[in-house]
């Protein structure tokens, strides 16, 4: 019969490979948008901007995001609606998020005509937008931020369960380490010098005086 | 002698380690981005402990822009990312200093000739939200240590993106866990390219 200290080995290993194999493209299109981040300059090039005018019919009664919602499906637009900051007179706009493009859509009320604005980004920029898809980004100047488009929520869970399972790779990753009795010197040495530079830069540059 | 079976096994070996002390290396900072990735993603905001002092200051007549700039860092004695070109408009000029864990806005008044400081510190969390931020697309960072951030910041993506492709070479070794695993794979590509497809197509 196995021990306890056994199984939990066992499994451990086996959570460690299968949570590996599962998010490893989510790991990899994080990772690669990071790095695109971190590096603007990599992809050239500005994004293309074209406008259009179109009659459209308003609705009467109902709040910001259902008016919003009946235009996109009259324009025939898809996207997380965001309203920036306050509603201007006589205007109804919002712009209409996707990680390829955004819209801007401004309806004169007067002459029910929406000034519709695309503008698509090239592949750095959208990869760059997938990393930061949140739907809730304070930098978008929403007065109240929230989901309001199937995929944006269905990223937002991605997001959050890659960050989890990173956590547990992690954690699975030091238990498999604890584990190596044989390695313990050069394990712990490993383990501890990326502490080292952690806290290096999350209290030593602050608080520690060093700089 | 034909050294065909042992290649695999010192590949095995050397990738075996390589992907154990890497990845020990890189565990820390990988919570950092994680964590940090939940705090970003629920949109939660920064609550700083701010303070404001005002400090007499010398300010060179005719001294503006970056050697202006320069200057009150060195009297204040303040090192970080230096954001403000350091012009005066009606008499005053503010810098904005921050590292990870403090930002101090610095107001210089020409006329009074004291410099108000604004302080803002922050807790653990933040720091984390702060360094995952940083640099970031819209900066262009000047102080080392914001350089040899981004420069870990890299090496993290590196290395996890090495970690991934020698795990999957470790898996693709293990037969016993070949079905289950490509279960895992499947799965998470089958999820991966939906969303992705719903963002997107």
């Amino acid at each position: 019969m196995k021990t306890n200290s056994a199984v939990i080995e066992k499994w451990n290993k086996k959570i460690h490979i299968y949570l590996g194999l599962f998010f490893f493209l989510f790991l990899w299109i994080f990772c690669i948008s990071g790095l695109f981040l971190n590096h603007p300059g990599w992809f050239h090039g500005k994004p293309q901007r074209n406008s259009v005018d179109k009659p459209v019919e308003m609705m009467n009664a109902g709040d910001q995001i259902t008016k919003a919602r009946h235009l996109m499906d009259q324009l025939d637009l898809t996207g997380e609606a965001l309203f920036q900051g306050a509603p201007k007179p006589g205007q109804f706009t919002f712009v209409v998020m996707r990680p390829d493009e955004r819209t801007f859509v401004n309806v004169n009320l007067e002459t029910k005509v929406a000034k519709v604005t695309h503008v698509e980004g090239n592949f750095g920029q959208m990869l760059g937008n997938l990393h930061t898809f949140s739907g809730v980004r304070p930098i978008w100047r929403e007065k109240e931020s929230k989901r309001d488009w199937l995929p944006t929520i269905l990223w937002s869970i991605s997001i959050d369960a890659l960050s989890i399972g990173v956590i547990l790779l992690v954690m699975s990753s030091l238990y498999m380490g604890y584990r190596l009795k044989e390695k313990r010197r050069s394990v712990l040495a490993s383990l501890g010098l990326g502490i080292f530079l952690c806290s290096f830069f999350i209290w030593g540059l602050a608080h520690w005086g060093l700089v | 002698m034909d050294p065909s079976p042992r290649k695999p096994k010192r590949f095995y070996h050397w990738n075996r380690e390589l992907h154990l002390y890497l990845g020990l290396i890189v565990s820390p900072f990988l919570l950092i981005f994680a964590v940090s990735t939940i705090l970003l993603n629920h949109g939660m905001k920064p609550s700083p402990v701010e303070s404001k002092t005002t400090v007499p200051i010398e300010v060179r007549e005719g001294l503006e822009g970056e050697a202006l700039v320069a200057d009150v860092l060195d009297q204040l004695n303040f090192t970080g990312e230096v954001f403000g070109r350091g012009k005066f408009r009606n008499g005053k000029t503010t810098i904005n200093i921050s590292k990870p864990g403090n930002v101090k806005f610095v107001t210089v008044d020409i006329e009074k000739k004291e410099a108000l400081i604004a302080n803002r510190s922050f807790g653990f969390i933040d720091t984390l939200r702060y360094l995952h931020l940083n640099p970031g697309p819209h900066k262009h960072p000047t102080w080392i240590f914001s350089k040899a951030w981004g420069w870990v910041a890299d090496g993290t993506v590196y290395i996890a993106l090495f970690l991934t492709l020698s795990g999957i070479y470790m898996w693709t070794v293990l037969r016993a866990e070949r079905k289950a695993g490509l279960v895992a794979l499947g799965s998470g590509a089958l999820a991966f390219v939906v969303i992705l497809y719903a963002l997107i197509a």
